[in-house]
């Protein structure tokens, strides 16, 4: 069954070709979308970031790099893994007694039916 | 009256399971257990063990097992009695699992189900159609002991504007042997790099850039696999990239891709990746 998650949008099949299940995870956020957050100002950073975004601003500005090339700000957004609101992982909990259904570990926004 | 049985009253009818054969005396409260760690649709196995008994007669002791597609432990028991001990197996009914997508282990101990407290490995190691385990003859094998399973995996093809994120499942195991994913660029001006980034789930260990601006309106092919030279582009179509060789993710590993200046309409798509993939047992 073709499957849509609904905090990513992502879809994929929940039982692959060769029978096997799949276990879907949301993606963290794409530079992209935390672009978009922070020019809303929208995105509360840990102060470890905020750093490396704030150094890497002062890099761009003293060192502008070529144009169309990606920026040291660019860069810094591409390294991070900050999980998306309603993060989905399929996966089960890794610990628990025989014979007894585990848990996924996060249900997250759910999903819908994609075919 | 029924004598007691006893391990010394019949040494005797041992000549019964073969001169030299090894074999265990087994006690009325032991249990004979089959612990299974199974990915394998349709998978069912059977435990089947049997003894010699006080009366110098073979009996079988058999029961069945569907274990769970999610590398969880499925266990089945079963309780000969008092007597010799000169056979069990696990062995596959139904499914067609790969080496290295079942894994079983044959043991011994006191007690059973939440109770039971294991006192010996028989044996253990990979089954499929045409391997079970045994003992006596089988050895003791981790589950990762195997050769693997060759898995090509169609991965989630992500929403516009955000990244594949492709995970290692609970209780697995692979070794990433080639990745492939397309990606169509909008028409908003930027120069896109794709990256392939292996992590732990955190922290990043290997970023494999693929050696190619690609630039609006456009759709390029990504390959990284084991054995590629350094990135390179193939006509500004396909850009091909190497991986790590014999690199292992454990569960929870994450491959990603990260788009340095990717725009909110570009779409990652056709994500299919080669793993050899082990069990680890969850």
């Amino acid at each position: 069954m073709r499957i849509r998650c609904k905090c990513c949008l992502g879809e994929y099949d929940d039982v692959l070709a060769d029978g096997m299940r799949y276990f879907h995870v949301c993606p963290p956020l794409s530079s992209a979308e935390l672009r978009e957050l922070l020019e809303r100002d929208e995105l509360a950073l840990p102060d470890h970031l905020a750093r490396g975004l704030a150094a890497a601003k002062e890099r761009d500005e003293q060192f502008p790099v070529p144009e169309g090339a990606p920026t040291n700000v660019e860069r810094e957004l591409a390294s991070w893994s900050i999980p998306r609101e309603g993060h989905r992982d399929e996966n089960i909990v890794a610990e628990g007694p025989p014979n007894v259904a585990r848990a996924m570990r996060s249900e997250g926004a759910g999903v819908e039916r994609a075919d | 009256m029924i004598p007691e049985p006893t391990e010394n009253r019949y040494l005797d009818q041992l000549e019964l399971a073969g001169p030299g054969s090894p074999t265990r005396w087994l006690t009325d409260t032991e249990t004979l257990r089959l612990t299974v760690f199974n990915a394998a649709a349709s998978v069912r196995v059977a435990l089947r063990g049997r003894k010699v008994d006080c009366y110098g007669e073979s009996k079988f002791a058999s029961n069945e097992l569907v274990p769970t597609t999610n590398r969880a432990a499925s266990i089945v028991e079963v309780q000969p009695g008092a007597g010799w001990l000169v056979g069990a197996a696990a062995i596959l009914l139904a499914g067609a699992p790969l080496d290295g997508q079942t894994y079983a282990v044959l043991s011994l101990g006191i007690g059973s189900s939440g109770n039971f407290t294991e006192t010996e490995v028989l044996a253990a190691g990979t089954v499929t159609s045409a391997k079970r385990i045994a003992w006596p003859g089988s050895t003791i094998l981790g589950p990762l002991e195997c050769r693997g399973a060759l898995r090509s995996i169609a991965g989630t093809t992500p929403g516009a504007g955000v990244e594949i994120t492709e995970t290692i499942p609970t209780g697995a195991r692979d070794e990433l042997i080639a990745f492939r994913a397309q990606l169509v660029t909008s028409a908003t001006v930027a120069n896109r790099v794709a990256q392939l980034i292996l992590d732990d789930g955190a922290a990043i260990f290997t970023e494999i850039a693929a050696g190619l601006v690609q630039a609006a309106s456009l759709t390029i092919r990504y390959d990284w696999a084991q054995g590629y030279p350094q990135p390179t582009a193939v006509q500004a179509i396909d850009a091909l990239a190497p991986l790590p060789i014999g690199n292992e993710l454990g569960a929870g590993y994450r491959m990603r891709s990260s788009t340095l200046n990717i725009q909110a309409g570009d779409q990652w798509s056709a994500v299919q990746y080669l793993v050899r993939e082990r069990i680890e047992g969850a």
